[in-house]
C-alpha cells in the first residue's frame, strides 16, 4: 500500500541547521588549506612570499571560521 | 621550492622569470573582493528602505544569524581571492640560458609544466590588443618549437611582450653560437 508524502514536512531546529554548516565550511576550509599550503610549500619559488601569503590567508580566514562556530555553538 | 625541484644543468643559469602583468591580478583581485562587500551592500539597502515599503524585518532579533551568514560570505570570497593569488603567482615563464620552462597552474589539480630547449625554438610572436594592453604594455606570447604541433607554448596577460620576445632571442643567438663553438672545437 502505498503512502502520501505530499503534505508532510520536515523540521529542524535553526540551531541544527547552523551547526550543520558550520561543519560543512569547516570541512572545505580545511581541505582548501591543505592543498594551498601544498601548492605554496612545493610550487612557490620565493620563501618570502609564500610566508606573508599564508600569513595572511591565517589572519584574515581564521577569525571567520571562528565566528562561524562561535555563533553556532552559542544560538 | 621550484627550483629545488626543477634540474638546472650545471652551466645553466636563470636570465629571467615572468608573471602575468600586475594589471591582470589588480582587476581579479578588485572584482573577488567587491563580492566580499556584498552583504553589508545588501543591508545598507534595506536599512535604507523608506517607511512605506512594507518590510517588517527587526535587525536586531536577526543580528547573529546576519553576522553568521556574512562571515560564511566573505570566508567564501577571500578563499576565491587566494586561489586567485595562488594561480597567479604560480603560472610563470622561466627562461635559462639553455632552455624555457613554462609554468601553467590552471586550476588547483591541473598544473603544467612545459620546457623546450632554446635551440628548438623556430617562432616567437608577440601580440597586444585592446586599449588597456596597448598603454600598460602587457600582451600574449606565443613561442613555437620545431617538435609537433602541440608543442606550441602561449601565455596570456604577459608584462611587456616585446622585452622579453628580444630576451629570448638573444638567449637562443648565444646558445646557438655557444652549441656551433662546441661543435668545432670537437675532434674529428
Amino acid at each position: 500500500m502505498e503512502q502520501d508524502f505530499s503534505n508532510a514536512s520536515v523540521a529542524i531546529s535553526m540551531k541544527t541547521a547552523l551547526m550543520f554548516g558550520f561543519y560543512i565550511m569547516s570541512a572545505a576550509y580545511i581541505i582548501f588549506t591543505i592543498v594551498m599550503y601544498y601548492h605554496w610549500n612545493e610550487y612557490s619559488v620565493d620563501a618570502r612570499v609564500t610566508s606573508i601569503t599564508l600569513i595572511t590567508y591565517a589572519v584574515t580566514t581564521i577569525p571567520l571560521i571562528a565566528t562561524l562556530g562561535i555563533i553556532a555553538l552559542s544560538f | 621550492m621550484l627550483f629545488e625541484k626543477i634540474e638546472f644543468e650545471e652551466d645553466e643559469n636563470v636570465i629571467l622569470t615572468v608573471r602575468k602583468h600586475w594589471f591582470v591580478i589588480t582587476a581579479e583581485l578588485i572584482t573577488a573582493l567587491m563580492f566580499a562587500f556584498l552583504p553589508f551592500l545588501i543591508l545598507i539597502f534595506l536599512s535604507a528602505l523608506p517607511e512605506f515599503v512594507p518590510l517588517n524585518i527587526d535587525f536586531g532579533t536577526y543580528s547573529s544569524l546576519i553576522v553568521y551568514a556574512s562571515a560564511a560570505w566573505i570566508l567564501l570570497t577571500l578563499l576565491s581571492t587566494f586561489m586567485i593569488w595562488t594561480h597567479f603567482y604560480l603560472d610563470l615563464w622561466v627562461i635559462t640560458d639553455h632552455r624555457i620552462i613554462v609554468i601553467d597552474q590552471i586550476h588547483f589539480f591541473n598544473r603544467k609544466v612545459s620546457s623546450f630547449r632554446l635551440e628548438r625554438l623556430q617562432d616567437i610572436k608577440v601580440s597586444i590588443n585592446g586599449i588597456i594592453p596597448t598603454f600598460l604594455n602587457y600582451g600574449t606570447l606565443r613561442a613555437q618549437t620545431a617538435s609537433a604541433a602541440e608543442s606550441n607554448f602561449m601565455t596570456v596577460g604577459l608584462p611587456d611582450p616585446r622585452g622579453i620576445q628580444s630576451v629570448i632571442q638573444k638567449a637562443t643567438d648565444e646558445r646557438l653560437r655557444s652549441l656551433q663553438g662546441t661543435l668545432q672545437t670537437e675532434p674529428d
